[in-house]
């Protein structure tokens, strides 16, 4: 998207830094790419279980924007 | 009997049986068209509930017997005090006018419809049949409940979103029609855990449509198991959850580009798989078995280390996947929507749905989790067929 800080390229070289620091916390469901509320910029998303589980995560990586989220449980939509 | 004399018997025994009132006013305007008087119980009335449910005083004006009065033939309605409606004796039929079995053009009689094949109404019935000395029709019509969906039924012309599944899978959704770019053979397009039961299927197994849990069974077979990619357990990486299947012979109709929406309303065609990459905030929408028609937006592109519960307690793990949430408080998707084809604004194919939760997103309605469908394609050897 024009305009914005960051480009997505430039998250998909950080986010196997993330991940690596994230995947073993406890109630982490995954981590993705998405957009701060505004719209303005990139940010990376660990989705987590419960709000518990979002305590100690990172709140920014290179300057690039940490956010969670929180979606219980996943499952399989059969 | 003379059309005059059987109106005038079925406002009688709305009246003199049933123990109900003529509607007034705005309440009646369904049945005013055709001038006939519309009846309900009193105790509707007080409650302005008929006043919603207008629409439905004609014929199934014993919609509102559940509200009945103890001192009327019915049976008292005890049960409402508890906090709901319940069905009543009165709820269990509904009063007609036909034309006279084995008479002339020009008579008629009353018909009830009753919905048990052994009803415990029978002496209503009687007072029913005595009130029309003789010109009454007893007619045993089942159980009434509200048709289901085009995509939770059989199909005689498959479509997209239609319910789909191997013979032991409940039900999941039939993403779109596909051909082989080897053989050229000719199929549907799903998930791994629709089609080939997470791996516990054979190439060739039984493919229904509807699923078993929308009332598929052996007569409903439409495809066989063709191909999948078997999901990977315990730590190791997956991209997709996908599976298709080819048509049995002779095969059904089938529509391979409209996009139908849960009343039947075409709301686009299938364009050529998105070339370029989704981002984050772009529209989709898709059709599924359980929620049809729904629109949402990329919340999230190459997610990664999702782990997802595949049922059973077994957790598979996948990379790349897309998050989407809905845009309104219909959730974008829900359990039976596996297998959704899910398109961009363009109607261009962009993911395959297969996992979702029940919270987050928004108005906390659930996200929904889909693989790349130009991975899928290229994994199973696939193009879609529009």
């Amino acid at each position: 998207m024009t305009g914005n800080k960051h480009s997505i390229a430039f998250l998909q070289r950080l986010q196997p830094i993330l991940e690596k620091y994230v995947s073993d916390k406890h109630g982490v469901k995954g981590v993705g790419i998405g957009m701060n509320a505004a719209r303005t910029d990139y940010v990376f998303r660990v989705l987590v279980e419960s709000e518990e589980d979002a305590g100690d995560l990172p709140k920014q990586v290179e300057g690039v924007e940490v956010q969670h989220q929180v979606t219980g449980p996943i499952r399989a939509a059969r | 009997m003379q059309l005059d004399s059987v109106i005038n018997l079925q406002a009688e025994v709305f009246q003199d049986v049933f123990g109900f009132v003529e509607a007034p006013g705005a309440m009646a305007s369904a049945a005013a068209v055709d001038e006939v008087a519309s009846f309900v119980h009193p105790r509707a009335l007080d409650d302005g509930i008929a006043q919603v449910q207008r629409a439905a005083v004609s014929l199934e004006a014993a919609d509102f017997a559940g509200y009945s009065d103890p001192s009327r033939a019915v049976a008292p309605v005890t049960r409402r005090a508890r906090g709901r409606v319940h069905r009543n004796e009165t709820d269990r039929m509904a009063l007609g006018v036909g034309h006279k079995a084995g008479g002339l053009e020009d008579e008629f009689e009353l018909a009830v419809v009753y919905q048990d094949r052994k009803p415990d109404y029978g002496n209503l019935l009687r007072q029913i049949a005595e009130k029309g000395r003789g010109e009454v029709r007893l007619i045993y019509g089942g159980i009434v409940r509200a048709a289901a969906p085009w995509h939770r039924e059989r199909n005689s012309t498959l479509r997209m979103g239609s319910s789909i599944a191997h013979r032991r899978v409940g039900a999941g959704t039939l993403a779109c029609f596909v051909k082989d770019r080897g053989t050229g053979r000719v199929g549907v397009l799903s998930n791994n855990h629709v089609l080939a039961n997470t791996n516990n299927a054979g190439l060739g197994d039984e493919i229904r449509q509807p699923g078993s849990v929308d009332g598929g069974g052996s007569q409903d077979r439409m495809a066989s198991l063709a191909g999948f990619v078997p999901l990977l357990f315990g730590g190791a990486t997956n991209h997709v959850d996908c599976a298709w299947a080819t048509h049995d012979d002779p095969p059904r109709g089938e529509d391979r580009t409209g996009r139908y929406d849960s009343a039947g309303n075409r709301v686009g065609q299938l364009s050529g798989v998105l070339q370029g990459n989704v981002l984050p905030g772009d529209f989709v929408t898709k059709i599924g078995r359980t929620t049809g028609y729904t629109q949402g937006e990329i919340d999230l592109i190459n997610v990664n280390n999702l782990t997802v519960d595949m049922g059973g307690g077994a957790i598979a793990r996948f990379d790349g996947q897309l998050q989407i949430k809905g845009l309104s408080a219909v959730p974008f998707s829900r359990r039976g929507d596996s297998g959704s084809l899910i398109v961009d604004q363009n109607s261009e194919p962009v993911g395959l749905l297969f996992a979702s939760s029940s919270t987050g997103g928004f108005d906390n309605t659930g996200l929904t989790w889909a693989n790349s469908i130009g991975i899928v394609l290229n994994l199973l050897n696939l193009e879609v067929l529009k």
